[in-house]
């Protein structure tokens, strides 16, 4: 893996008497998609909002690059690309327009040939010259992760990206982020409170709820701990003495083992003579695991 | 800072509103040359195209303060409103680069409008009333142009101040308009209620042509005590401004964007 390009350490946010963020800390690599999960209202934008210097911290550090968004606001500003909550631009400047005035605050000059690349890049094609009130969520949304890249900034960062999208769109802004992380080597960061997104985009995902760190999970990784698989059967009457089984239904029933196991219970049900119909691994999905975190933390 | 200040400028000019005020601010400036002339009496009549501009700019002034003051409150309030100023703030510039470049934006929009307003006034003035100038000449012109500068600068950097605390549009404009409106009852109340200790007060500052020696600028009607002079009062207007921009950049550099 490549080097860090995002540290937070013991980030805090309180507002009055409020905690809004406890202690989080992670890191964010380089050429990594980094998910950023959590119900509504549990910190995520908040957290954005530190890290891109919109909101002060009571704790801890944030580091870009190095450079602490605290003490070096614009050097650590330089490194960050980022649409926070909806993509909002300038409804009564056409597309491009928005693009110069934001290419304008970069500190390098962005030139004609880049606007025109990033225009290519998010196919807003002729639309470009259209006021932007006239555009469709879609369309700001790309116009959003346009305006984000004009500066090539090391970090980007996206809270919920594909709002308003539709599938084809959340099909192509996913491959599309795939390809800048892997070949300009962005890492980027994307909110959601979607787990199926997340799923399907990240490499790795942290789980927050109520602004307390939960979980941080590499999704190439297999899960490590239980391996459960579901035998059916004929029928499944007296299979619990035969093998240490759960019986989910007369059909059915659930074990406990790894694949050399897995093997071993089935060559000694054939050889008791029950016919097996079907055996399906059952992973413990990432789902489940979500949703007992954010049940177990809402009741 | 200099393309900030561009890119404010290209927020300011994009939009219709700001066109159609130039294009009434500029038509305004032919149109009293033809109503103006028939309804005043003949001694009256514009002696040259100085006075005639002069007239004018009186006009031009109190319109473009009203207009510059809403200008200045709405392209603060507006990235508030549309949420757009999240976008500004995380780009690497400093907070207070960003917000003074809207308030230079703001003074040199309203330099172009008087500039187009008198050039335009004078060109249809010489037309109608000739080009020769008699004593009022076209340096007194100049003159009070720049004396009715300072509160035109003044009213928008208070309106400046009070959108840069608020962030909102409604009440920094009515409040800023409320005090340019009622300027000349808050200094003549002030006046007698705290005789001369009132001087403190900076709206009794602001029209600094009263304290020119000329009588064809000032008008005889200075109400400030002695002491004060042109330069002290010009001054103490300008350490104001100061401090209203010190304010409005403090508070603005600490603000929480939610």
């Amino acid at each position: 893996m490549g080097k860090t390009v995002l540290r937070l350490t013991d980030v805090q946010k309180s507002i009055g008497d409020k905690k809004i963020v406890h202690g989080l800390t992670f890191e964010v690599k380089e050429g990594e998609i980094y998910g950023f999960l959590g119900p509504n209202g549990s910190g995520k934008t908040t957290t954005i909002r530190m890290i891109t210097g919109l909101i002060s911290m009571t704790r801890g550090d944030i580091q870009i690059c190095g450079h602490s968004i605290a003490t070096e606001r614009e050097k650590a500003l330089m490194n960050i690309g980022a649409i926070v909550e909806n993509p909002e631009l300038y409804g009564y400047m056409t597309g491009r327009q928005n693009l110069m005035h934001f290419a304008n605050m970069a500190n390098h000059k962005v030139s004609k040939a880049r606007i025109d690349e990033i225009v290519q890049l998010v196919d807003l094609g002729e639309s470009i010259h259209a006021p932007v009130k006239n555009y469709s969520l879609g369309m700001k949304q790309r116009l959003g992760i346009a305006q984000a890249l004009l500066h090539q900034p090391k970090v980007l960062i996206l809270d919920e990206p594909t709002n308003g999208l539709d599938p084809a769109g959340i099909r192509k802004i996913r491959e599309y982020l795939r390809e800048l992380a892997q070949k300009e080597k962005i890492a980027v960061i994307v909110s959601s409170h979607l787990l199926s997104e997340i799923e399907l985009m990240c490499d790795r995902v942290l789980i927050i709820n109520k602004g307390t760190f939960i979980k941080e999970h590499n999704l190439h990784e297999k899960q490590a701990g239980e391996h459960r698989v579901q035998i059916k059967t004929k029928q499944t009457e007296g299979i619990d003495e035969l093998i240490d089984c759960r019986i989910i239904s007369d059909t059915s029933f659930e074990v406990t083992a790894d694949e050399v196991e897995v093997a071993a219970i089935i060559a000694k049900l054939v050889s008791h003579n029950i016919a097996i119909y079907e055996v399906i691994p059952k992973q413990k999905t990432l789902e489940d695991e979500f949703l007992a975190i954010t049940k177990g933390a809402t009741s | 800072m200099i393309n900030l200040i561009k890119n404010e400028l290209m927020k300011i000019f994009v939009k219709k509103n700001v066109r159609v005020f130039l294009t009434v601010l500029l038509t305004l400036q032919v149109a009293t040359a033809f109503i103006l002339k028939n309804w005043l009496p003949p001694a009256e009549r514009f002696s040259s195209y100085v006075t005639f501009s002069h007239l004018n700019f009186t006009i031009t002034a109190m319109l473009v303060t009203i207009f510059s003051i809403s200008l200045m409150v709405k392209s603060i309030a507006d990235e508030f409103q549309q949420g757009t100023i999240k976008q500004l703030l995380i780009r690497p510039k400093s907070r207070v680069a960003i917000l003074l470049s809207k308030y230079f934006a703001i003074l040199i929009t309203v330099v172009l409008f008087i500039v187009a307003a008198l050039l335009v006034s004078m060109l249809v003035g010489g037309i109608r009333f000739g080009w020769t100038a008699d004593n009022f000449t076209l340096s007194i012109l100049l003159k009070i142009v720049m004396y009715e500068f300072v509160p035109i600068v003044f009213y928008i950097t208070l309106a400046f101040m009070l959108v840069s605390l608020m962030t909102t549009t409604i009440l920094p404009v009515t409040i800023t308009m409320l005090i340019f409106l009622l300027q000349g009852n808050i200094v003549n109340i002030m006046t007698s209620l705290l005789k001369k200790y009132s001087d403190i007060f900076v709206f009794k500052h602001l029209s600094l042509r009263d304290l020119d020696a000329n009588p064809l600028i000032g008008n005889g009607t200075n109400m400030l005590s002695e002491h004060f002079t042109l330069t002290t009062s010009f001054l103490y207007v300008v350490i104001h401004l100061l401090v209203m921009l010190v304010i409005a950049s403090v508070v603005f550099k600490k603000r929480d964007i939610l």
